[in-house]
């Protein structure tokens, strides 16, 4: 064992204390942590349930031998939100897809900021818009190339949302 | 709900069976917790086979090909060592957390789900078709990889689009695993209440990492990774410095399905195997350590993504397939040429030249373009200690192992430092070989890998604390 002044010496008291004190530093840190979790925003609940548990179709047969991979979504925080969509456009989109969803009423959007901070899972290209009654929330994706941008209503329509009316991305 | 619950107990019966082959040196209860990922690594790697060789994927019947295969390893192990009370008691304990687990997770319906989710979820869809890797998208198949794609492809043969019990099964597998480690690597080291003390701190302190609990319940790949790594890294050790050599086995298989998980793997699975090349690893361990690597490499790196990803075929050392490609293959000749007499007294420094190199790396990237290195340090720092959701975990952790790193005396310390220092420097390098710095926010995925070496970290965490300069002198048991 080295002696009190030899170089080792000041290693072999740091080790006698960390040894000492690293369950109170783990164990401390761990209470911190989970006093601190219900503090945390909604999106880093890491349990959350989940309404059931299966992707649903979002477009119709005839739609998805246009791009078989393109057409789910899913339902996310609708317990605590009342219906929080995910539109997964990514580099699946295309003009033509697009326009079969034209035909659909444009909802009028009102983007409120403030609603991205409610329930945003944890997607940087993802915002959360409201509608204007305030009852409905969405969470719309633009594509990779051409920005589209889709919304779904409560009674399952799909449409979607012009540039005009879409709200400037902001990241969350 | 029945079928998944078949599920989670076909891969855990699997990865059982398979397991009996290393009966001499791992114990049963420590099989009990590999046996899920074990399971799932053999199962990726006939998938592996199968979407490379034959073009699709069939989830039924390559789980039964697995569980086949496990029965013939299970049949001549119990036929030349017989059966102990042991293995089969243990085996059910691992059945039985698998219905457990994939029960609650069913019933709770837990599981989190983001449009990254979505992505591997497709691409689960697309595998089982009769050219699944040609129906995968091109560029997920280098960024995405199959690993969880294929592993969800198992909810095909239970109608539904996604396995909520997937994650939590390697979760609560994982906990165990680590739980089992902590224990055994601090056996006889200190009293019996002091090591309890120890462990339940270590176990609750991962408990509380809201990051690594959130990934048990997210469809992604990062709670496979970091079940994975610990194996990988932790059995490496085991095998090398307590002389268990058949822990090479499971920790070859883990290693090498990371491949699948993850576009980064190579540099990691580099990085463990020049850990090996440097180790006292004997010729055994260190070819159970590299064939599944090797045979995972060619199979879908050298077969698969070269032909069908998005600029697979790509040859610059900076290009995806064929960089990762390289960086398997050299790592592997100089594990090879570690295990050489007369190399060996040289080999013993190749991880410290790793590290060194992947060092001068960072630095010639930095020097290049501070600019990334100066964002991804401030979005980091923000990210471990408030946007990332980690609380104090890594603000303790990143502490803690700098201490422990200074004082530890660990036998064959270097398998665990290096792989440590090594994810360290290339979490750093990593900003500069994909789109950018890192990014604020939980879903940064520089944020959401830091959970791949959680484990590992806290593993060594607990072995420095029973091996150190402070706790050589006779009076270390009762001081703790």
């Amino acid at each position: 064992m080295p002696k009190p002044d030899h170089p080792r010496a000041w290693r072999q008291r740091l080790g006698t204390v960390y040894t000492r004190y690293l369950p109170a530093a783990l164990g401390l840190t761990a209470v911190v942590n989970l006093a601190l979790t219900p503090f945390l925003p909604g999106s880093a609940a890491p349990i959350r349930t989940h309404r059931d548990g299966s992707l649903t179709e979002l477009v119709h047969t005839e739609q998805r031998a246009v791009d078989r991979r393109f057409g789910f979504y899913m339902e996310l925080d609708d317990a605590t939100n009342g219906g929080t969509l995910i539109v997964p456009m990514g580099s699946f989109v295309n003009a033509e897809l697009a326009e079969g969803f034209a035909s659909f009423d444009v909802v009028e959007l009102d983007y409120d900021p403030a609603a991205g901070a409610t329930g945003v899972p944890e997607v940087p290209e993802q915002w959360l818009v409201e509608t204007e009654s305030g009852d409905l929330v969405f969470s719309i994706i633009p594509g990779n190339d051409d920005l589209w941008w889709l919304a779904e209503r409560p009674n399952g329509d799909v449409v979607v949302v012009p540039d005009s009316v879409a709200p400037a991305p902001v990241s969350p | 709900m029945i079928s998944e619950i078949a599920i989670a107990v076909g891969l855990t019966i699997a990865g059982s069976v398979l397991l009996t082959a290393v009966r001499r040196d791992v114990t049963a209860a420590a099989r009990c917790w590999l046996s899920l990922p074990v399971g799932a690594a053999a199962y990726l790697i006939a998938a592996v086979v199968s979407l490379v060789l034959v073009g699709t994927l069939d989830p039924a019947m390559t789980l039964l090909t697995v569980l086949g295969l496990g029965l013939v390893v299970a049949a001549v192990s119990i036929i030349r060592d017989g059966i102990r009370r042991d293995d089969v008691l243990w085996m059910l304990v691992g059945v039985g957390i698998a219905v457990v687990t994939a029960l609650a997770a069913r019933q709770w319906h837990l599981t989190r789900l983001t449009p990254d989710s979505l992505r591997y979820v497709l691409a689960s869809n697309d595998l089982v078709l009769a050219e699944g890797l040609r129906e995968m998208n091109a560029t997920d198949l280098v960024t995405r990889q199959i690993g969880l794609p294929a592993l969800q492809s198992l909810s095909d043969m239970v109608g539904r689009d996604y396995l909520a019990a997937l994650g939590p099964l390697f979760g609560v597998f994982g906990l165990g695993l680590f739980a089992w480690l902590a224990l055994e690597v601090t056996r006889g080291a200190l009293g019996r209440r002091n090591r309890l003390i120890l462990v339940g701190t270590a176990i609750l302190f991962l408990l509380s990492s809201n990051r690594l609990v959130y990934d048990s319940f997210y469809i992604n790949t990062h709670i496979q990774m970091a079940s994975y790594l610990l194996i990988a890294v932790a059995g490496i050790w085991l095998a090398v410095s307590r002389g268990l050599s058949l822990w090479a086995i499971p920790s070859g298989l883990a290693l090498a399905v990371t491949l699948v998980f993850r576009p980064e793997a190579p540099l990691v699975v580099a990085i463990v195997l020049v850990t090996v090349a440097a180790s006292r690893a004997n010729m055994s361990i260190r070819l159970d350590v590299i064939v599944p690597t090797v045979a995972v490499g060619i199979l879908w790196y050298g077969l698969g993504l070269w032909r069908y990803a998005a600029g697979g075929n790509e040859i610059s050392p900076t290009a995806p397939v064929f960089g990762s490609l390289v960086a398997i293959a050299v790592a592997v000749v100089l594990c090879l040429a570690g295990g050489a007499g007369r190399v060996r007294p040289w080999a013993r420094w190749l991880d410290l030249a790793g590290v060194a190199g992947l060092a001068l790396l960072l630095a010639f990237y930095v020097a290049t373009d501070p600019t990334v290195f100066s964002m991804s340090v401030e979005a980091t720092a923000r990210n471990l200690v408030r946007d990332g959701f980690w609380l104090l975990t890594w603000v303790a952790a990143i502490a803690l192992l700098v201490v422990a790193l200074i004082v530890q005396v660990i036998p064959d310390a270097r398998v665990w430092t290096v792989p440590i220092i090594g994810f360290a420097l290339l979490y750093w390098a990593l900003p500069y070989v994909r789109e950018g710095a890192w990014r604020v926010g939980a879903g940064d995925s520089g944020n959401r890998i830091l959970a791949h070496y959680l484990a590992v970290s806290l593993i060594f965490l607990v072995l420095a604390a029973v091996h150190n300069r402070g706790v050589a002198s006779a009076d270390r048991v009762e001081s703790v």
